[in-house]
């Protein structure tokens, strides 16, 4: 497994990066794949292999203007990843980014709080 | 109701490749936009491609420029601008309507009446003389522009003007681009033919049905994504939006992608038609596409099954089969789900039987 994953944001797929060794973990912009379980699948098979020797502490940052539904079900299966570092004691928590005035990504943020086991941390973009 | 609308619409354009109609807010910023839209659908030779781009720019900003307004809006004058793009076969035509004072009324016909008479030979000269003689207006534009358009299609300008009080007429215009000339003696296919009177038609009807953006054509995902940015250019431009803009996004990106997704193939494009409009005073998102007739029964029942929740039901069944596992084509099955939890009104539809295996399945939701 490398020790990053890094895909470019586009018109419809997020900026990815992750990396070990830096301990970031981030996913921008915007998300309306027509294939959202194809776009993802590099990214929970990455995430899948980490988890087995994660860094102490991990936090996933996600800042998205905006996703389709069917990412909501990709992006709440990479959530479950990290909450499996989370159950595992080691210290993981999720940053969930939006505008202000977003009242859309402020509830789904609220949604996946409300759904997972791990912290979850707000944060408004100004 | 906006589902037999949409139903409408899509038989106008039955014979459209593609068609465009938008009677939005409008910005130059959106020429871009609008322009985008058309790109990704027309598939023709690049220079015409380019020309057809430069005659939509140069109509869609002449009646930004050109348009006269009233200082009051009454019932009688509230008639909004409306821009038209259609394909069908090897015709593309530019339509547009704006308010006109009647005295400029007089001057456009007289106008028009004698760039529709010249050569192109004739065109070409008038065109060299203008410009050399800097006959611009205190409107830009140079005056050339009709001349340009007479001469980038080699057809008539078409026109007309319809009486709205003392002061003001819509003024209708119309020009086609062919991608290839017929010979003299080949007949037109009718199909492809359209009058400026069947423009009036569409506009009273867009305006009696409140309807702002008509797009009929294939809608996969290269083409949805200008189409999204046209949407959302035009929310930031509305200043007194009531509802959540996002939401409003959310839910025009999940019924596009349902288009997308579902609507059947024909000659391999997923033909469909998208509707926003406005009723009590909030948008009204309809999409219609073809289904197999099989498959009637089965979403029907899928349908009413969740139109009827409430939203705490709603929440329920989503988080349901959220946690369960993906289903063929990894789809969460939440999208229709999700439709219904955000639309501030009940989510109505309509299945139309079209032939024995084909059926016009039609979807609105309200922001």
């Amino acid at each position: 497994m490398e020790n990053y994953l890094k895909l470019k944001g586009t018109e419809d797929t997020p900026e990815i990066l992750f990396n070990k060794e830096l301990n970031e973990f981030s996913i921008t912009g915007k998300s309306l794949p027509e294939d959202a379980f194809v776009f993802y699948r590099p990214v929970i098979e990455w995430l899948t292999e980490y988890i087995k020797q994660p860094n102490s502490k991990s936090e996933l940052k996600i800042a998205l203007e905006y996703f389709n539904s069917s990412s909501v079900k990709q992006l709440l299966s990479i959530i479950l990843l990290f909450e499996e570092i989370f159950k595992k004691d080691n210290e993981a928590k999720i940053i969930w980014c939006y505008s202000e005035g977003d009242d859309l990504m402020e509830i789904k943020g609220l949604e996946f709080e409300s759904m997972m086991n791990i912290p979850f941390e707000f944060k408004i973009l100004s | 109701m906006e589902t037999e609308i949409a139903w409408r619409f899509f038989n106008k354009f039955s014979y459209d490749r593609f068609s465009l109609a938008y009677m939005g807010r409008f910005d130059d910023e959106l020429t871009a936009a609008l322009m985008r839209t058309n790109e990704m659908s027309v598939q023709e030779p690049q220079m015409l491609k380019k020309r057809l781009s430069f005659l939509i720019a140069e109509c869609f900003q002449n009646i930004i420029r050109h348009e006269d307004k009233p200082e009051i809006i009454t019932r009688t004058n509230n008639k909004p601008k409306v821009f038209l793009i259609r394909n069908i076969g090897s015709k593309h035509y530019i339509a547009s309507s704006n308010l006109v004072t009647n005295t400029k009324k007089e001057e456009l016909a007289s106008k028009l009446k004698a760039i529709n008479t010249l050569s192109e030979e004739m065109l070409k000269s008038m065109y060299m003389e203008a410009f050399e003689n800097n006959e611009i207006s205190d409107k830009g534009g140079a005056g050339l522009g009709l001349l340009e358009m007479a001469r980038k299609t080699g057809s008539p300008l078409e026109y007309a003007f319809e009486f709205v009080n003392y002061f003001f007429s819509i003024f209708y215009f119309q020009i086609c681009l062919e991608s290839r000339k017929n010979e003299e003696n080949e007949s037109a296919d009718s199909k492809e033919i359209i009058h400026i009177v069947e423009t009036k038609e569409l506009y009273n009807l867009m305006l009696s049905e409140s309807v702002q953006i008509i797009r009929k054509g294939d809608f996969s995902q290269e083409s949805i994504l200008p189409l999204i940015n046209l949407i959302e250019g035009n929310l930031k431009l509305q200043t007194n939006f009531s509802g959540s803009k996002k939401k409003t996004m959310y839910m025009l990106v999940e019924l596009l992608q349902n288009l997308s997704k579902h609507a059947v193939k024909v000659n391999g494009e997923r033909e469909g038609i998208f509707m926003i409009s406005i009723k009590n005073n909030k948008y009204v998102l309809t999409a219609g596409n073809y289904i197999n007739t099989n498959d009637v029964e089965s979403l029907r029942k899928k349908l009413e099954n969740i139109r009827d929740l409430d939203k705490n039901e709603l929440m329920g069944i989503y988080k349901e089969t959220l946690k369960k596992e993906p289903g063929i084509n990894g789809n969460a099955g939440i999208g229709l789900i999700e439709l219904c939890k955000y639309s501030s009104e009940k989510i109505r539809f309509n299945f139309k039987p079209v032939s024995e295996i084909m059926s016009f399945f039609s979807l609105s939701i309200t922001v």
